[in-house]
């Protein structure tokens, strides 16, 4: 029987597994420049709740280690903006207003059959919402799509 | 007396800084009264304005006037095309603006409890400056953008301090709308009395976290 959860870990024991540099080795194919990938490690593991940065650790990884065992083209992902949660009064201004990383979209395209109206939805719902959400899931597909790619 | 001193001190902390207006208080006051006159400057106004305080105390166990250290905070600017300064310190925005060529915009949040007058701190620091309101100054976010405030107290490795201001635009909205945040120690001796006009906030809230002395 799996144990019942008691959430009784201490706040500064939460994330005591978190090792900065695995997640580093997988965003460095990802992210060229050490800056703009700070700033997304940062999102992914240093912001917003305890649970949601453990989390994102631990699935980031995995996926990396199991893209890792099979070789193949690590080039930076191509495909949609990441945009920012930005004030809504305010996002016609910014310039600059998305995450240095692009959402690959080969993979989710093959899934939906080539529906564009359905690929637009799927951009949607994978980049809105705060970057401990989208950005882990703009870094999680990335993997899934390297691996789509290299098991096809 | 105190209180002329007091408003000569607010007004010159309100639109030069407090780090800055400190320093030249108590210069001023060696040069006329010597040490015996930044020691009644410190009784007088320390328990107020503590960063004064810091200063006189530093002055009085033979600290002068730092020099500028920038060589920390440089290279965070690297890749940048917009830097977002939150807090005044007149010697310090000087020595920046000499450094950083014009492909950084440089841009200040036009917010302060002291309530400056803004033009002539405007026409101290030059048409180079973007002055930015605390409603919009996320216009100013991205990912080549930073904010930078003016930090005190870094050196004691416990608390940080930090103006109202910061805190004001530091929140976890922002915090991931700009790829660093800076954080640039100013004071360089360490505060002895309660920090009042100044925020304790951790260290981590910073991406880095620089000697500016």
């Amino acid at each position: 029987m799996p144990k019942k959860s008691k959430r009784a870990i201490p706040s500064s024991q939460a994330l005591r597994f978190i090792d900065s540099e695995s997640l580093e080795e997988i965003l460095a194919t990802m992210i060229p420049d050490e800056g703009d990938r700070a700033f997304v490690k940062r999102c992914l593991i240093a912001e917003g709740p305890l649970h949601h940065r453990g989390a994102n650790y631990l699935i980031l990884v995995l996926l990396g280690r199991l893209v890792k065992r099979i070789p193949g083209d690590d080039s930076p992902p191509k495909g949609e903006l990441v945009p920012m949660l930005l004030p809504p009064h305010l996002e016609s201004e910014v310039e600059d207003g998305s995450f240095p990383i692009q959402l690959p979209t080969a993979a989710l395209s093959d899934l939906l059959g080539h529906d564009e109206a359905a690929l637009s939805a799927a951009v949607d719902c994978l980049t809105d919402g705060p970057p401990q959400h989208s950005l882990a899931n703009v870094v999680t597909i990335a993997l899934l799509d390297r691996l789509w790619r290299r098991l096809r | 007396m105190r209180d002329g001193l007091d408003q000569a001190f607010k007004l010159a902390s309100a639109e030069l800084g407090m780090a800055s207006a400190s320093w030249l208080f108590a210069q001023e006051i060696d040069a006329s009264e010597g040490e015996v006159g930044v020691a009644r400057l410190r009784d007088a106004l320390g328990r107020r304005w503590p960063v004064l305080d810091a200063v006189c105390a530093g002055w009085l166990d033979g600290a002068r006037l730092p020099p500028v250290r920038t060589e920390g905070v440089l290279p965070h600017f690297r890749g940048l095309t917009r830097l977002v300064i939150v807090g005044l310190e007149s010697r310090w925005l000087d020595r920046l603006l000499d450094c950083i060529g014009p492909e950084l915009q440089i841009g200040i949040l036009r917010h302060s409890e002291f309530t400056p007058d803004w033009e002539r701190v405007q026409s101290n620091l030059g048409e180079r400056i973007t002055f930015l309101e605390l409603s919009s100054f996320q216009s100013w976010a991205g990912s080549r953008s930073a904010l930078l405030s003016f930090v005190y107290g870094a050196e004691s490795g416990k608390s940080l301090f930090a103006t109202s201001s910061w805190v004001r635009v530091s929140g976890p909205d922002t915090r991931t709308q700009f790829r660093d945040l800076i954080g640039w120690d100013v004071l360089g001796v360490p505060l002895s009395v309660y920090p009042r006009w100044l925020v304790a906030v951790p260290r981590e809230q910073f991406t880095h976290l620089e000697a500016g002395v």
